[in-house]
């Protein structure tokens, strides 16, 4: 098979750049309209809008990536208006404004762009140490610890007044912003977070902002990814706020509060918090309004070079907006699309590109080929590894109660590689429940889980996932509004050359730009055993696979089981209430009941097994004919 | 630091942590029956501060102030529901709260623009200024007041939840709302129900903040939504009795810190506290009294 050429840039970084070619297309028309007639209230509002956008985009590349809200961001604008303060006001000025700064300060004077790397570099470093703790803790009290950060910043800013001349303000900034500066900065920003959202790690963080659980099940280390977003961001939004300082030339800590958190969230809301364009918007929309109402209400036009203060019509009217967009608009303006999305033609041509790069599957190969292909290419094919081979994974005397119910009681499970293992038992006979502690999702009260003879039993899920062994879910959990393509690919490992290869053999080609949500029941189910596959792992759990599914389904799932077993070597551990499949696919039977193993062995030893048949069909059927009766159930 | 200077502050942290306990709970009680995050919380104390202002510019006595505060607290929460929640069921956590975020906004902007940007101030019966000796100790009358006022509503909302069918049927909607309905459960009843019995511990804790600061202006909520989400985060968010430790731990901190602190760095004491928060959660990230709960798969 033929290796795509090298390619230094994949089809979604080509993407993200042309989108931000046309957003900075647009960018650049706007600002020509506003600057070039040479009026200066016009020419302002062109920067404050600008600024907002740098602002915005910075606040964007964490909200929006990883669905978590944020009223902390401000604080980092505000830290890196002081920063810029602190080095470029003249130091004539300086001395008599702040002369109690440490010398090292007090004799600095440095230029525009000095002070913004300086404001970024300073905020990347805050944001690292904040997010480091904000990252470990529950998403929704992530939002409360973000409302404490803006309070602790804005408290030191107003009382540490040898660094910041408290309540009364700086003054006395040079105006560095010019408008061609600040349209660079805007372009530049919005470069950076489309680059970032469509790179690795933004789409992972995407990922587990469609579903934190399922992405720690694909590998991903959810607090990491978080924390490059929020470091970046707030890196980012350190040097907006540098921008924004050299604009507005002084200011106050009063300015880094709610008002402002409210105008930049209003922004991304009205605009579409998940896109970059839809930030873009925001601003727009946002600052038009807020400059209209600000001239009315004054009545006169005001020098506006500074991004207006949120008076009480504009205040009603951002709210009124928020709350507009929420109900009738809840995606915002633009949702989730971005620049190249608007523009059909580009869209295609993108999408054809991004396929061109993966030797399409050949047409006509017989069904049966294709599904005993291999489903993702191992490096060493490692063959069927005999069954005298030491066990894969072992779990010993696993046990589990929440609260005063006690899900598994002990609970021992062994598999070799190769080996397909199938799992039954009544529902709440702790059949979730073991699966989840396998894959490292609940830790278990007693027991110990090893994989390969490492210890695995406390997880957490990613490492779990990473070291080998990958799942799916009972209720399907993809990452809805992620593309086919994306879901698979941003699986810990998953090779992007080898993901178009793989939709192929799934019968998902042609699907891989549908985002994940539109696909039908079976194409869902076929996707998330896809995406536990791309991690090459040498143990997979399937829950409930073929649930919903009807016999034609379920037995071409049942031949991909089978090659995944037999061709790539894989374990497979599978829990289904489908007997006819579960005894015709798996080489041994564990069966559960009220958390203890109640049989295990062959499926003809289980099925005949007459503790088996009465937990299964009530003991009403005593010892009647069971073998038949069994399967007859599951047929 | 004489044992009896301890004991004083011991009784001012009490008092502090228990005004601090009851917002937490009218806060905390929406959060784990419906998982919204009511960001207009504090706009209710704002809501309190006003009608007592008003109340008293009438001539009414304190004991009505405060009778009509809590009970306008309660009605503006249902309103509240009506007006920003309802017509948003269903959605996410993050869209409820941006809703509820504009929502307070909005309120801040009308105590601005109706009344006025300053602060007024609300007269309080001069008994809450005197203090009381008690062997070595003096103890503030209000902070006994505050004690046994703030003991009591937490007394009533908890036989009120324990003993009575509504208070049985909110329990199960805090379990699973999918579920109790099912069951039974009124949906369309107990979500009113939960934010009035919301608004009115806002409305109590909000007389008592107000007795404690004797002034209201449009920023007048923020403090105790801020110690209200604090308390509930440090307990551990969705658990109940989390939220009331956690609200006693914050108003400790506070006190000691002030009592402690030198002089030169109190004006930074709300921001230490936070901090110290901060590292409480780098230890323990779900809380004091975080537990674990079965994963749904």
């Amino acid at each position: 098979m033929t290796r795509p050429g090298h390619v230094w840039l994949d089809g979604s970084s080509r993407g993200a750049l042309v989108g931000a070619g046309l957003t900075a297309l647009l960018l650049i028309v706007l600002s020509a309209v506003l600057v070039l007639p040479g009026d200066r209230g016009l020419s302002g509002t062109a920067v404050v809008l600008l600024v907002s956008i740098t602002l915005v985009t910075s606040l964007q590349v964490f909200i929006g990536n990883s669905g978590i809200l944020s009223f902390g961001h401000v604080a980092f604008m505000g830290v890196g208006a002081y920063v810029t303060a602190v080095l470029t006001i003249p130091l004539a000025i300086r001395q008599t404004q702040l002369p109690d700064l440490p010398p090292v300060l007090a004799g600095t004077e440095l230029g525009g762009l000095s002070a913004v790397l300086v404001a970024g570099t300073v905020c990347a470093v805050l944001g690292l140490v904040v997010g480091a703790t904000l990252v470990r803790m529950p998403v929704n009290a992530v939002v409360m610890a973000t409302l404490a950060l803006l309070i602790v910043v804005f408290t030191v800013l107003l009382n540490w007044q040898s660094l910041t001349r408290g309540g009364q303000g700086v003054f006395g900034i040079p105006r560095l912003t010019t408008p061609p500066v600040a349209l660079a900065a805007a372009i530049l920003f919005v470069v950076i977070a489309r680059l970032f959202k469509s790179s690795g790690v933004g789409l992972r963080l995407r990922a587990s902002r469609e579903d934190e659980l399922a992405a720690r099940a694909a590998g991903i280390d959810v607090p990491r990814v978080r924390l490059v977003a929020f470091t970046l961001s707030a890196g980012m939004m350190g040097a907006a706020g540098s921008l924004w300082a050299l604009n507005v030339l002084a200011f106050d800590p009063d300015q880094f509060s709610f008002a402002m958190t409210f105008a930049l969230l209003a922004m991304l809301v009205v605009g579409g918090k998940e896109s970059v364009l839809g930030g873009v918007v925001g601003a727009v929309v946002v600052v038009v309004v807020t400059e209209l109402l600000s001239r009315v209400e004054q009545g006169v036009t005001i020098g506006s070079f500074e991004l207006p203060r949120i008076t009480g019509t504009v205040q009603f009217a951002l709210a009124a907006m928020i709350i507009a967009s929420l109900i009738w608009r809840p995606d915002g303006l633009v949702g989730r699309r971005e620049a190249e999305d608007m523009v059909p033609w580009l869209r295609r041509r993108l999408a054809r590109k991004g396929r061109a790069v993966a030797p399409a599957t050949p047409v006509g190969a017989p069904a049966a080929a294709a599904v005993r292909e291999p489903a993702i290419v191992r490096e060493p094919a490692a063959g069927r590894v005999p069954a005298t081979a030491e066990p894969l994974l072992t779990a010993t005397g696993v046990a589990k109660a929440f609260g005063g119910i006690r899900a598994l009681a002990g609970v021992d499970v062994e598999i070799r590689a190769g080996e397909i293992l199938g799992i039954i038992g009544p529902n709440g006979s702790g059949k979730s429940t073991l699966l989840n502690i396998l894959s490292g999702i609940t830790a278990p009260d007693a027991g110990l889980v090893t994989l390969r003879g490492q210890d695995i039993t406390a997880g957490p899920s990613h490492r779990t996932a990473r070291l080998g062994l990958t799942r799916t879910f009972q209720n399907i959990r993809l990452f809805d509004h992620l593309t086919v393509r994306e879901n698979v690919a941003s699986a810990y490992g998953a090779r992007s050359a080898e993901v178009d290869r793989s939709l192929g053999v799934f019968g998902l080609e042609g699907l891989a730009e549908s985002e994940a949500d539109t696909l039908s029941y079976g194409q869902q189910r076929r996707l998330e055993i896809l995406r536990a596959l791309a991690m090459r792992p040498s143990i997979v759990l399937l829950d409930e696979p073929a649930a919903g599914m009807n016999e034609v389904e379920s037995d071409v799932l049942m031949e991909r089981i089978r090659a995944i077993a037999r061709d790539d070597g894989c374990a497979v551990i599978i829990v289904d209430h489908d007997l006819r499949l579960i005894t015709r696919l798996c080489d041994r039977i564990q069966v559960l009941e009220t958390g203890r193993t109640l049989a295990l062995g062959t499926p003809a030893a289980v099925v005949a097994d007459p503790a088996v048949v009465a937990a299964y069909l009530g003991t009403g059927h005593g010892s009647g004919p069971t073998t038949s009766t069994v399967t007859a159930a599951g047929e | 630091m004489s044992i009896d200077e301890f004991a004083q502050q011991l009784i001012n942290a009490l008092s502090l942590g228990s005004i601090y306990a009851v917002l937490a709970l009218g806060l905390a009680m929406v959060y784990s029956t419906l998982g919204i995050l009511n960001f207009a919380y504090g706009e209710l104390i704002t809501v309190v501060g006003y009608t007592m202002f008003f109340a008293s510019e009438a001539g009414l006595p304190f004991i009505v102030m405060a009778t009509l505060g809590i009970v306008v607290a309660g009605a503006a929460s249902v309103a509240m529901q009506a007006v920003i929640f309802r017509p948003l069921r269903g959605a996410s956590f993050v869209t409820l709260l941006f809703a509820s975020f504009a929502l307070s906004q909005v309120l801040q902007g009308l105590f601005r623009q109706a009344i006025s940007p300053r602060s007024k101030g609300i007269p309080t019966p001069g008994l809450f200024s005197d203090f009381i000796q008690i062997g070595g100790v003096r103890v503030g009358v209000l902070a006994l007041i505050t004690l046994a006022v703030a003991l009591t509503a937490m007394t009533v909302l908890l036989v009120f939840m324990r003993r009575s069918r509504a208070g049985l049927q909110m329990r199960a909607a805090a379990q699973d709302l999918t579920t109790a309905r099912i069951l039974g459960v009124r949906t369309d009843r107990v979500i009113p129900l939960a934010f009035l019995v919301s608004g009115l511990m806002a409305g109590v804790g909000g007389v008592l903040w107000i007795a404690r600061t004797t002034s209201v202006n449009p920023g007048t909520g923020f403090t105790p939504i801020l110690v209200a989400f604090v308390a509930i985060v440090l307990g551990g968010l969705g658990s109940i009795p989390g939220a009331v430790i956690g609200a006693f731990a914050f108003g400790a901190l506070e006190i000691m810190l002030q009592a402690y602190l030198p002089g030169s760095v109190v004006p930074f004491q709300f921001a230490i506290a936070l901090v110290a928060v901060a590292v409480v959660l780098v230890v323990r990230p779900q809380g004091l009294l975080g537990h674990e709960v079965e994963v749904k798969v």
